[in-house]
């Protein structure tokens, strides 16, 4: 085999290597399958999560997080942490309300048919909201989402 | 000229037990997933026929369909949808007995035709689906289906 073969498959080794850990380890690109978080992130578009971040810090308030469901085979989903473990949670009017204070959401437009007792968080887990509020409560996707099941943040967005 | 002849007749004959006799030696893993796969095809082309034919009379789910609403409702689906794209996923298929546990993602896609051409909608979603096949008169079939609550805790 000459030198210039073996030096062109180490570098595709390399390359191939390197992708690998990034993609599982670093960073992981997601395509938005429909409009829950919109305006924030448009559908049908590749955004990039950071796998990473978690690994340093707690998830915070108001950032768009990577999280999936616990069961397996898993689904995955994005949205944005408004509460945080142990803090109470109430929706009254479209309004979010945690620990009774409003929660100031400029990310979004309010939906005043929005309702929800309020309810504590769990040690260890996050409340989720899509930013997308026009439909009713029933039809949109908000959880209760254990620190765990919670992936990534995407990257780029605020 | 005759040994070509009696050699074409014996490759048509070895194709025949072949494709006769592939089923006996598939898994009946392998005869589940193919019976998905089949179904998939069925569904993208509108098949109502081909779509129903794999689902058993007793057939229910969680929604509290039975066969009867299916057929209904796959004729409403049909008729909306211009296109439908199924792409399935992580499918696992665990067979005991006569009966055949089958956990999957599913994908789908489907478009709407408006008034004018440009007018065109697509719809996108995916669902992970808990399925049950029996086997009826030696053949899989949709038994009992069951689309699970999100759980994130």
């Amino acid at each position: 085999m000459s030198k210039t073969l073996f030096r062109l498959i180490v570098r595709v080794a390399f390359i191939l290597i390197a992708a690998f850990l990034i993609k599982n380890f670093f960073i992981h690109p997601f395509l938005t399958f429909d409009s829950g978080m919109a305006p924030s992130l448009k559908e049908n578009r590749i955004y990039f999560i950071n796998k990473l971040i978690y690994r340093l810090r707690s998830p915070d308030r108001k950032e768009i997080i990577f999280f999936r469901t616990t069961e397996d085979p898993p689904l995955f989903f994005i949205g944005r942490i408004v509460g945080l473990p142990g803090e109470t949670f109430k929706i009254k009017k479209g309004r979010v309300f945690i620990n009774g204070d409003p929660l100031k959401e400029d990310y979004t437009q309010l939906n005043l048919n929005w309702n929800l007792k309020e309810r504590q968080i769990e040690r260890k887990c996050f409340y989720v909201l899509g930013d997308s509020r026009q439909m009713d409560l029933a039809n949109h996707l908000h959880a209760q989402v254990a620190g765990k099941n919670i992936l990534g943040k995407v990257m780029g967005r605020r | 000229m005759k040994r070509i002849f009696n050699l074409i007749v014996v490759l048509i004959f070895l194709l025949a037990a072949f494709f006769y006799l592939k089923d006996f030696f598939m898994s009946e893993e392998g005869k589940v997933k193919r019976v998905i796969s089949k179904g998939e095809r069925a569904i993208e082309k509108k098949d109502i026929v081909g779509s129903i034919s794999f689902i058993s009379p007793e057939y229910l789910d969680s929604l509290g369909n039975d066969r009867r609403n299916l057929i209904f409702l796959a004729e409403k689906l049909f008729q909306e949808y211009q296109d439908i794209f199924i792409h399935i996923e992580s499918l696992s298929v665990e067979v005991n007995q006569e009966l055949a546990k089958v956990k999957f993602i599913a994908k789908v896609m489907v478009s709407k035709q408006g008034k004018t051409k440009e007018d065109l909608s697509i719809e996108k979603g995916s669902e992970r689906f808990l399925v049950t096949f029996r086997k009826e008169a030696g053949k899989w079939k949709v038994f009992r289906a069951e689309i699970p609550e999100y759980r994130f805790d």
